[in-house]
């Protein structure tokens, strides 16, 4: 494992300056809205409030969440394999067929080859589910 | 060609700052940040406001305006906003005074959420197990069946995990606010408003969670942050 | 596209009724929550790899200009 999980919570001692990844959520929905007769928005902010609670309740996020359990490898569910084994198994099984790291689309886009970033670093982490392939005409379901 | 983007407002005694590139137009004792409209680019405007809050929330308290918002020319900022809104602007001045946002988030490692899930759930075992002995045609009610209670065990899990984290940290601060989950691997996403002389107790609490919490999610502590989430209508909540 | 918009393009398929037309909508609010989130996932990873020193600060601006575009642009 990397440096960084050697003084584990080390990172959380203090806390870090922004990133505008951190703040681009409250940047655009949060702070003071002038009364809007004088305002002139040259942005347009229609933000579509979504309540967490009706985002899962559909078919397709359903299937997500059952692509996501169905990742677990059967094996483990109270079994003794160890935290590198299992990490193993997600890899080698999940990774490659799923959609690819964000940073390879991200670098993909403003036209840099991808190379295999590998989920090495201390940041770096599975996150459930993943961002399924696009729902093509086919998969309309009935 | 006078519009001008608002970008927050502050108290005019403040000293002079870096101000990422704003400058201060004032009423009273009040000043707002304010910068010329000269890209069009969502973008450009967009690391503008943020640069300039930054930078002027380093070492000023600063009330966000909410992103692309202008006016018709430096006057305006007067006439149609410092001046109408004095009381209420001067108000929220003074309760924010000595005090920084710090905003928790943590992001659930799947693995650990979907072995807990199955683990807290014999039902949702059994199903997984059904689900996995078919091929993958035959098996699409189950699956969206499967899918919709480990969804219901991630809310839960969710609920379960921003209380825990609110009520560790919530005590610490003047206000919180609880924002929206912003992904579906949300475990937590709390902003906290804490004066500066507790921050170093408030992080300690945060460290002490992230030991306590590690494996199951990642946490990321991010500040001190100009009040975004305490300068809009829905405000948090105040001690 | 607006809720209002989606819904007016809809196939219609009398038998299904409302339940389906209703998923429609979730789908479509809930795609955009999922693209936000996947947008906001990018643009971490995009800051993790400056952090770690792994792309040039050209680069990682490019990337989240276009990311940003799109959160931005959606919410228009």
């Amino acid at each position: 494992m990397s440096i960084a999980q050697a003084a584990p919570t080390g990172y959380l001692e203090r806390p870090r300056p922004s990133g505008l990844a951190d703040v681009i959520d409250i940047i655009l929905d949060k702070g003071l809205v002038i009364d809007a007769y004088v305002r002139v928005s040259l942005i347009g902010i229609e933000i579509l409030t979504i309540d967490a609670r009706i985002v899962i309740a559909s078919v397709d996020t359903y299937l997500r969440f059952a692509e996501a359990v169905n990742r677990l490898d059967i094996t483990q569910t109270g079994s003794s394999q160890t935290l590198p084994e299992l990490v193993d198994d997600l890899q080698e099984g999940g990774a490659k067929s799923k959609t690819k790291g964000a940073l390879e689309g991200a670098k993909e886009k403003v036209g840099l080859g991808g190379s295999d970033d590998d989920d090495d670093d201390g940041g770096s982490r599975k996150r459930a589910p993943s961002r399924p392939r696009r729902r093509s005409r086919d998969d309309d379901d009935d | 060609m006078t519009e001008v983007y608002v970008h927050g407002v502050l108290s005019a005694s403040e000293p002079v700052g870096e101000t990422g590139a704003a400058r201060r137009i004032a009423h009273r004792d009040l000043a707002a940040l304010v910068t010329d409209v000269s890209s069009r680019k969502a973008t450009d405007a967009l690391r503008t406001h943020w640069r300039v809050l930054e930078a002027a929330g380093a070492s000023a308290t600063v009330l966000p305006v909410r992103f692309g918002t202008a006016v018709a020319d430096e006057q305006a900022v007067v006439d149609s906003f410092l001046a109408p809104g004095y009381e209420g602007l001067a108000g929220a001045l003074a309760k924010l005074a000595g005090k920084v946002q710090l905003t928790v988030k943590g992001f659930y490692d799947e693995e650990s959420l979907m072995r807990g899930v199955v683990k807290g759930s014999p039902a949702i075992a059994q199903l997984q197990a059904r689900v996995r002995s078919v091929p993958e045609a035959a098996s699409y009610y189950e699956r969206i069946r499967l899918g919709e209670m480990v969804a219901a065990e991630v809310g839960r899990a969710r609920d379960r995990d921003s209380a825990l984290v609110l009520d560790r940290l919530a005590p610490l601060a003047v206000a919180t606010s609880q924002e929206a989950p912003g992904s579906v691997d949300t475990a937590v996403n709390a902003a906290f408003l804490v004066e500066r002389a507790r921050v170093d107790e408030f992080s300690a609490a945060v460290a002490g969670l992230g030991d306590e919490l590690r494996g199951r999610m990642e946490l990321r502590y991010v500040g001190p942050l100009p009040p975004y989430s305490f300068t809009s209508e829905d405000a948090g909540t105040w001690v | 596209m607006g809720l209002i918009t989606g819904l007016l393009t809809l196939p219609l398929a009398p038998v299904r009724g409302t339940v389906w037309v209703a998923e429609r909508i979730l789908e479509q609010a809930e795609s955009e929550f999922y693209d936000e989130g996947a947008i906001r996932a990018q643009l971490m990873e995009i800051e993790a790899a400056r952090e770690a020193g792994e792309i040039d600060e050209a680069t990682a601006t490019e990337a989240e200009d276009v990311l940003l575009e799109r959160l931005i642009g959606r919410r228009g």
